[in-house]
């Protein structure tokens, strides 16, 4: 049921880059009925698309949910515990952290989802096109990617908000624009590969376009490790987005994000201990959620794990 | 071996210029004119004359080779301004670069000092908070990801599993707040913060939060990587011939299953530059990252661009060195064989 169409030749290392791009390599027919067989086989992976799910929803509902406005500040009830008036207890300025920690999870996917997608489209576009092109526009943006993989990502995000000052959208062009590269060497690998692929092969002797060949012919065939990227993606952006916030260079206070909310908790460590720990909790769950997920679907789409 | 290394070192020069260029870049297209922000740091406004002053001493104004080469293409009218204006970056490059390679790259905006001894100075502490993690990490990692492997399927196994999960999924800062809060403030057996003059119950902490996300990813990469490598036929001949299970692990299996950690434990000496940032931050540790943040508050742009031009310059020197081992130890590599494949892997 696979295809014999690995061109790309077999690398030493068995290191987690190169099996992104065997994911690519291998035209899996019909990724949606992998994705239910692992949901249904593997519990944790199921797990993990029910809390991501959950917080999509939270997200969706905060209004609804939360009890207070979480930039409501109640001075004389300041650094309170958990009680029957705050569920969760109140903040350095009595602002009710339930609350809070609900707007967060709006503040936090309300930012990483856009930026996951929009860094897939941007790798994609730049990936494919100079796939598909090759030549001197090839060399460019592999001496780019080259140039962009040199440097640290967290690095290189974080001068970058440094250059064009620190906002939200400063940090969404930022994570973009340093992650662009990771993710076009995974699509240009595939176009690469998929350009060979026989009934690719077969639609340009039947006189399709290059678009059509792309839009119809090559692109569902990796949709399905698109979809896993873009899981394990939403994790790494989710911890990028709440470090830099702790920073003080992502979302900017007073609007409650989690990494910003342990930052202003880190003075009141000793009196107020769950404003560390619930904050941290929410980026521990929401990244965990996004990881059993990504492997969990990763596993399905990749052919060596299969059958183990 | 001398050909290997010869060719990987002529590799690097493109890569080393792209990151020069770039850093450049960053400052020189940043919003805001670089003599205002130099000279706007005090109190008082800059006069003009003093921000045309300045625009002289940082070279910031159009060579006159640039003005002469836009006068004499004018009456193509509309690109006369950005051929101008790109003659004059490429000058400013070209000689801002030739002062970086004889190790000068300005003064910082804050205190009118040379970047780089600010920098070097503080090279030491983010080297030492670095490797103790990088070591934390390989032998945890590695120790970790092995005995999953060779107990598949157990309890232990699942413990690893889950282990390797939270590491990756939770951020520096928060694994940090919280060995804070255990060590420090309730059983008070380790310092808050600070460098403490090299007294290493400082660095333990640091070292700790530092190290978890590479800890993660090396248990999980070992695990892969040792299944792998138990399932070949020289793994059962060995068992054939009778050896136990220690000596197999240890002698035949681990041998090979490290080669792709060697290679990934480079990259991650990079990704913890990154993270020392955040982690030199919340315990004061008065590093490079630490540095770094503080200027980016400042708005320091000299330093933020030295610090890119050192990230990149130690990324590719580490990675190098990663390659070189790798050689060193997979002969397949240096004799050729496996440089297509190698290679194709970032081409």
């Amino acid at each position: 049921m696979t295809m014999p169409s690995r061109v790309l030749p077999a690398a030493p290392a068995a290191t987690e880059t190169v099996r992104d791009e065997e994911l690519f390599a291998v035209g899996e027919h019909s990724p949606w009925r992998a994705a239910r067989r692992v949901l249904q086989a593997d519990r944790a992976a199921l797990g993990g698309l029910i809390l991501l799910g959950l917080f999509v929803v939270i997200a969706i509902a905060a209004p609804l949910l939360a009890p207070y406005d979480p930039l409501a500040i109640h001075l004389s009830d300041k650094l309170q515990g958990p009680s029957a008036r705050y569920p969760l207890g109140t903040d350095q300025l009595g602002r009710d952290l339930a609350s809070r920690l609900i707007y967060g999870t709006r503040a936090t996917l309300g930012s990483a989802i856009p930026t996951t997608i929009g860094l897939l489209l941007v790798g994609l576009a730049i990936g494919t096109t100079a796939g598909y092109l090759g030549g001197w526009v090839d060399r460019l943006v592999v001496g780019s990617i080259d140039v962009l993989l040199a440097l640290p990502r967290l690095i290189l995000s974080l001068t970058l908000v440094g250059f064009l000052g620190p906002s939200l959208q400063s940090l969404l062009i930022a994570i973009i624009a340093v992650g662009w590269a990771d993710h076009a060497r995974i699509f240009r690998a595939a176009t690469l590969a998929a350009r060979e692929w026989e009934f690719v092969l077969a639609a340009r002797a039947l006189g399709a376009s290059d678009l059509r060949i792309m839009a119809r012919h090559i692109l569902p065939n990796i949709i399905g490790p698109i979809v896993v990227l873009a899981t394990l993606d939403l994790g790494h952006i989710i911890l990028i987005i709440s470090s830099l916030s702790f920073l003080g260079l992502g979302i900017q206070p007073p609007t409650p994000e989690w990494g910003s909310m342990l930052n202003d908790a880190r003075t009141y460590l000793d009196q107020a201990p769950h404003l560390v720990l619930l904050p941290g909790l929410c980026i521990l769950l929401s990244v965990l959620a996004c990881n059993l997920l990504g492997d969990g679907l990763r596993a399905a789409l990749d052919p060596r794990s299969r059958h183990r | 071996m001398v050909r290997y290394t010869l060719s990987r070192l002529l590799a690097l020069v493109p890569v080393l210029l792209g990151v020069s260029l770039l850093a450049f870049l960053l400052a020189n297209l940043a919003p805001g004119d670089p003599a205002e922000l130099a000279l706007s740091q005090g109190d008082q406004e800059p006069t003009a004359a003093e921000i045309e002053a300045k625009r002289e001493e940082l070279g910031l104004n159009v060579p006159l080779g640039c003005e002469t080469l836009a006068g004499s293409v004018k009456r193509f009218r509309i690109f006369s301004e950005q051929l101008e204006g790109l003659c004059s970056i490429s000058v400013r490059y070209v000689r801002w670069l030739g002062d970086v390679v004889r190790g000068d790259m300005g003064l910082t905006y804050i205190d009118n000092v040379p970047v780089w001894p600010e920098l070097a100075r503080r090279i030491p502490a983010t080297v030492k908070l670095a490797t103790a993690a990088l070591l934390l990490a390989l032998v945890l990692g590695i120790s970790i990801g092995t005995v999953t492997a060779v107990y598949r399927g157990t309890l232990l196994d699942e413990a690893g599993r889950v282990l390797a999960l939270l590491c990756a999924s939770l951020p520096s800062f928060a694994v940090a707040l919280i060995l804070i809060y255990a060590f420090a403030v309730t059983l008070r057996i380790l310092p808050v913060a600070g460098y403490g003059d090299g007294d290493l119950r400082h660095l333990v902490l640091p070292a700790i939060s530092l190290s978890v996300f590479t800890m993660g990813t090396l248990v999980r990469l070992t695990h892969a990587s040792v299944l792998e490598v138990m399932g070949q036929d020289y793994i059962r001949t060995a068992y054939a011939k009778g050896l136990n299970k220690l000596a197999v692990v240890l002698k035949h299996a681990l041998r090979n299953a490290l080669l792709p950690v060697v290679t990934v434990a480079g990259t991650q000496f990079g990704q913890l530059l990154g993270g020392a940032a955040i982690v030199e931050t919340i315990f004061a540790w008065p590093g490079v990252g630490k540095l770094v943040v503080d200027s980016i508050y400042a708005r320091d742009y000299p330093i933020i661009q030295g610090f890119v031009l050192l990230a990149g310059l130690t990324f590719v020197l580490v990675n190098l060195a990663t390659d070189l081992l790798y050689a060193v130890i997979d002969p397949r590599i240096r004799l050729g064989a496996g440089a297509q494949g190698k290679g194709d892997d970032h081409a």
